[in-house]
């Protein structure tokens, strides 16, 4: 997903928001559908890892089951569990959750992949500087952190200070190691908090830069998903297209309203596909000349 | 034009009745480059702290000092954070942002800069330091130097009249830190910043000075340019500090004007010869072999290790020298056990690591102090690390630091307890990362003996260093390291005559006469 | 880019839109009554709580000490996460609301995990999690004189706040699995998550236990030595 890499992340974040929001709106499961299908191309386009996928798909199995268990509504009871039954329209809904919940961790997977840390803090400047400023320290220090821990710990050890294998003495050494970590972060914070102070950090206002410019495919993009997700719920508050389950089944009617709601769902939910794909087209195109 | 004068300044910290710094007098000029130097206590830090309001820590002050005129603690936060810098010891502490260019623009971002005039001053420094087209680089894989670079070009960001820096090279290796000299240099000569720089090591900073000063038990005992001052012999404390070419000149009595570098010391000793034996390989039972090792931290990534090899024998003491990741840190790691290789052998004592039992290795076999020392002491006070252990056969008295906190100890204090630490199990192989770092001269003599008595009573020593004055001091042979392997091992005279780099000043300036 | 330039006329929109939309959500939330965008509600409410806090948050200058210290307590939580066995975050979360105040608790909790689900999967639920952190750590500030009088309030705060992010966490799991919050499924859930919310209790008493006196004394050290 090189385009959507390059992208200014307020239209991703703007993106994310809006599919999952929909779609959970809706839940629908025609919309659920057609998000889970977008937000699995998306991943494969992003190269995830297959691992990913399989626990998303344990995710997949563990939510469709918890629905039917804990709902007792719906008219048609297939079986029982005891005495509680399980219907055929708890059984439907929880597929629709369990396909909405899966669509949604792989859009979070592609999103974690494509917003990295400096563009979480510039999406973050505008709402609070200060909140920025701590984001941006606490990750800077973790993952320090975490190499000090295995410092320590190597340190401990080879200098024989560290107990037996047992977990009662695996957990005091682990305490141990991280009270060291601490007094080490603590007096080092102290530090980086005086020269924060002697470069004028709270002298007055904060100013911000974003390395991120607008560039003219954003704001097309902007455009495209804000017309998408207007023509998408317009409809849909102005006609009942609600898609009911219990206590039976019942789609909404087919309805013009309704396919232009639809249409413009789908056609947001690949919006980043379709980037992608002519991005590429245009890559190739623009190579031919070069 | 005066920049900074100091009239009968005094300091007493809160918690002390001494004087941490009593009646010092002083006036710099416009564009100088100071060197402040002297023992451990001396004041040096404190006087630079006061020179920086942010940085002043809790006491009294009396006396007089003035930036352009104007009393230092007059100043506005805002007039202090724009025109006076200040650079601490330890540059990992100083970065706050996980990106280049989030630090670079940090000062810039807090006075408020607008964007033109913080990416103008930015683009300057950055091709001044070569961070241009770093600004996403992630500031936790720079090397140590880079980082030191990093924190200097952020404090020039905003463009300081006066920049202080405290002890900024002790953390650094020779090559890294005659990087940040060259360009402390180039930013005195070229943007007319003023320097002031406390520092142990002045072996760089000497001949490029235009004023020293030498602190002592907080007064100023000398002060004026290096050549003026150093007309007559300074007191033992201070000349331990200077570079090497000045304490020859002093310890030899040669006629003429007192050398400042290597270079000046060249013309004064190039006939100057010194007998001392060149150490020799100590023909004990091996205590450490290392036999075709590689290592690498990831599968997928390179190797750290290749095909070292490495035999040291009991009694020996054994420095290895090398450049920066190139795998001396690793290798340490490796033959104390904690790396586990994935070819090739390690032996300690004829067993590998793996058939000692539980405890065995650690408890009288091998002990390891990594670089950074600190991660030895997990409790609140020394007293409490040391507790219920025999200190008697310890070569130093650690009693004294009992009751203080490790955060509280000098560099040299710290490396020093710690080393009584690793002592406790009585290892019979000793395994030591740079453990002179922060010491002062006198200390690492007493280091340098205490190695010697041990290694006599048949403890074998491995040091990973760059310090080759302790080597010339205290080595049977040393080993040079590069690109993951042990190039060649040779007597510590033979080594130090036929290296260039890692060698010692006298080595350099008698040609290989005096080691 | 700044739309507005008025810094007053800026502030006062970041906290009222914030504030008005929180208020509309809950409406809508009281009169949806075929009950199914509770999902969408309960997000929406988590990142609009999320946001006024920021805007506050920011109106008040706090000395670069104060924010470092936050960064280190809520990176420390993080990095506690990886050490083998020790799950230290909500302990910390707490520690620090008790010790550095009620702003700098809510911003800890929420900070860290946000930056722990970096490593772990940012989701859905992150701001529910980020509100609910910041809750924990904001009240153990709040009732820092009391926390401060011994081990065992704070032992007890640590009980009653991991019962409460459980509780808190399940409205998410109730709304996103079936759609509705009725209290009688809430309810149900609670029951089968039990042992969970035990679990997290008994991990926050522990750690607690480990940890909050040494870190009164590092923290007491610190302020001597740098005189905060």
């Amino acid at each position: 997903m090189i385009w959507f890499d390059k992208c200014n992340p307020f239209p991703v974040l703007i993106y994310y928001v809006a599919v999952t929001a929909l779609s959970a709106v809706f839940n629908n499961p025609y919309y659920t559908a057609v998000l889970l299908v977008s937000a699995v191309a998306a991943f494969v386009m992003c190269r995830g890892r297959l691992r990913a996928a399989l626990s998303f798909c344990v995710v997949f199995l563990l939510t469709f089951i918890v629905n039917p268990i804990l709902s007792k509504k719906g008219a048609t009871p297939l079986l029982f569990f005891g005495d509680s039954p399980v219907t055929l329209e708890a059984i439907v809904y929880g597929l629709n959750s369990a396909a909405l919940i899966t669509a949604v961790m792989f859009l979070f997977y592609v999103f974690t992949k494509t917003v990295d840390s400096e563009k979480l803090l510039y999406l973050l400047s505008p709402f609070s500087a200060a909140a920025a400023m701590t984001v941006s320290a606490v990750l800077r220090f973790a993952p320090l952190y975490v190499r000090q821990a295995k410092v320590i710990s190597d340190q401990q050890k080879a200098l024989g200070f560290q107990g037996g294998q047992s977990i009662p003495a695996r957990l005091r050494s682990g305490a141990r190691v991280f009270s060291a970590l601490s007094t080490w972060a603590l007096e080092n914070g102290i530090t980086a908090a005086d020269s924060m102070a002697c470069r004028g950090y709270g002298t007055g206002k904060r100013s911000f830069y974003s390395f991120f410019p607008f560039k003219p495919s954003d704001r097309v993009f902007i455009a495209a998903e804000l017309l998408l997700t207007a023509l998408c719920a317009v409809p849909a508050i102005l006609f009942d297209c609600s898609f009911n389950y219990y206590p039976n089944i019942e789609p909404p009617a087919m309805s013009v309203p309704l396919a232009v709601s639809f249409t413009a769902f789908s056609l947001l939910s690949f919006l980043p596909v379709i980037f992608e794909i002519t991005d590429r087209i245009k890559w190739k195109y623009l190579l031919q000349k070069i | 034009m005066e920049i900074l004068t100091a009239k009968d300044l005094s300091f007493t910290y809160a918690k002390s009745d001494v004087p941490a710094l009593s009646g010092v007098s002083f006036s710099v000029s416009e564009g100088q480059f100071v060197t402040v130097c002297g023992p451990t206590g001396g004041g040096k830090s404190t006087l630079l702290r006061l020179i920086k309001k942010e940085m002043t820590p809790a006491g009294t002050t009396s006396g007089e000092l003035l930036f352009r005129g104007v009393p230092v603690a007059e100043l506005s936060l805002r007039q202090s954070a724009e025109s006076i810098g200040f650079v601490v010891q330890r540059p990992e502490e100083q970065i706050v942002s996980d990106r280049v260019g989030g630090e670079l623009l940090f000062g810039a971002q807090s006075l408020g800069y607008d964007r033109e005039r913080a990416m103008r001053r930015a683009a300057e420094i950055a091709d001044l330091f070569g961070f241009t087209g770093r600004f996403s680089d992630r500031t936790s894989e720079l090397s140590g130097g880079r980082k030191q670079l990093l924190t200097l070009a952020s404090t020039l960001l905003t463009s300081p009249s006066l920049l202080l820096l405290d002890e900024p090279t002790s953390r650094l290796d020779p090559v890294a830190s005659a990087d940040l000299i060259s360009m402390l240099v180039r930013i005195n000569r070229e943007l007319g910043v003023t320097v002031i720089v406390a520092e142990h090591d002045t072996s760089r900073l000497l001949s490029v000075s235009d004023a020293v000063m030498f602190m002592e038990g907080g007064k100023i005992t000398a002060f004026g340019p290096p050549e003026e001052v150093l007309s007559e012999r300074p007191s033992d404390a201070v000349l331990s500090d200077m570079p090497t070419p000045v304490r020859l000149f002093f310890d030899t009595g040669v006629q003429g004007t007192c050398p400042l570098d290597v270079k000046a010391g060249r013309r004064v000793f190039s006939g100057y010869t010194e007998s001392k034996p060149d150490g020799e390989r100590k023909s004990g039972d091996p205590a450490l072999q290392i036999e075709h090792v590689y290592y690498r931290y990831d599968r997928g990534g390179s190797d750290v290790l290749r095909d070292a090899s490495l035999t040291v024998n009991r009694g020996e003491i054994r420095f290895i020298f090398g450049g920066n990741g190139c795998g001396k840190s690793t290798l340490l790691h490796c033959a104390a056990g904690l790396y586990k290789p994935y070819s090739g052998k390690v032996k300690l004592f004829g067993k590998k690591p793996s058939e000692y039992g539980d405890g065995e290795l650690y408890g009288g076999c091998v002990s390891l102090l990594c670089q950074d020392v600190s991660g030895a002491f997990t409790y609140e006070t020394v007293g409490d690390q040391f507790r219920g252990a025999d200190l008697s056969g310890l070569p130093f008295d650690v009693t004294p630091l009992f009751g203080r906190h490790p955060y509280d100890l000098s560099g040299g204090e710290l490396q020093i307890a710690a080393l009584c630490l690793a002592l406790l199990s009585h290892p019979r192989l000793l395994l030591l990362d740079e453990p002179t770092k922060g010491m002062d001269a006198s200390l690492k003599k007493k280091f340098s003996e205490a190695l010697s008595s041990l290694a006599s009573a048949g403890v074998a020593i491995v040091i990973v260093s760059h310090d080759t004055e302790l080597a010339a001091q205290c080595a049977d042979t040393c080993s040079m390291m590069f690109d993951g392997g042990i190039v060649c091992t040779a007597p510590t005279g033979e080594f130090m005559r036929g290296n260039a780099f890692y060698t010692t000043d006298v080595c350099r300036m008698t040609g290989g006469g005096a080691i | 880019m700044r739309v507005i330039e008025n810094e007053k006329a800026r502030t006062a929109i970041r906290i009222a839109v914030p504030a008005i939309l929180t208020g509309a959500a809950l409406a809508c939330a009281f009169f949806a009554s075929d009950g199914r965008k509770y999902v969408v509600i309960t997000v929406i409410c988590a990142l609009l709580a999320l946001l006024l806090f920021a805007a506050g948050f920011d109106r008040r200058r706090i000395g670069s000490r104060r924010l470092v210290l936050g960064a280190v307590f809520a990176a420390l939580a993080v990095a506690g996460r990886f050490i083998p066995l020790l799950k230290p975050l909500t302990a910390l979360v707490i520690i620090s609301g008790v010790y550095t105040g009620a702003e700098t608790g809510f911003l800890v909790g929420a900070t860290a995990v946000l930056v722990s689900n970096v490593w772990f999967g940012n989701g859905p639920w992150t701001p529910m999690q980020m509100v609910s952190l910041g809750l924990i750590g904001f009240f153990a500030g709040v009732l820092s004189p009391l926390l401060k009088k011994g081990l065992a309030p704070m032992l007890i705060y640590g009980a009653v706040s991991g019962v409460f992010y459980s509780m808190f966490m399940d409205i998410w799991t109730v709304a996103s699995a079936t759609g509705s919050v009725s209290l009688a499924e809430y309810g149900d859930a609670l029951y089968h998550a039990a042992p969970f919310t035990v679990s997290y209790a008994l991990a926050n008493v522990l750690y607690l236990f480990l940890l909050a006196p040494p870190f009164g004394r590092k923290l007491q050290r610190i302020a001597d030595k740098y005189g905060l």
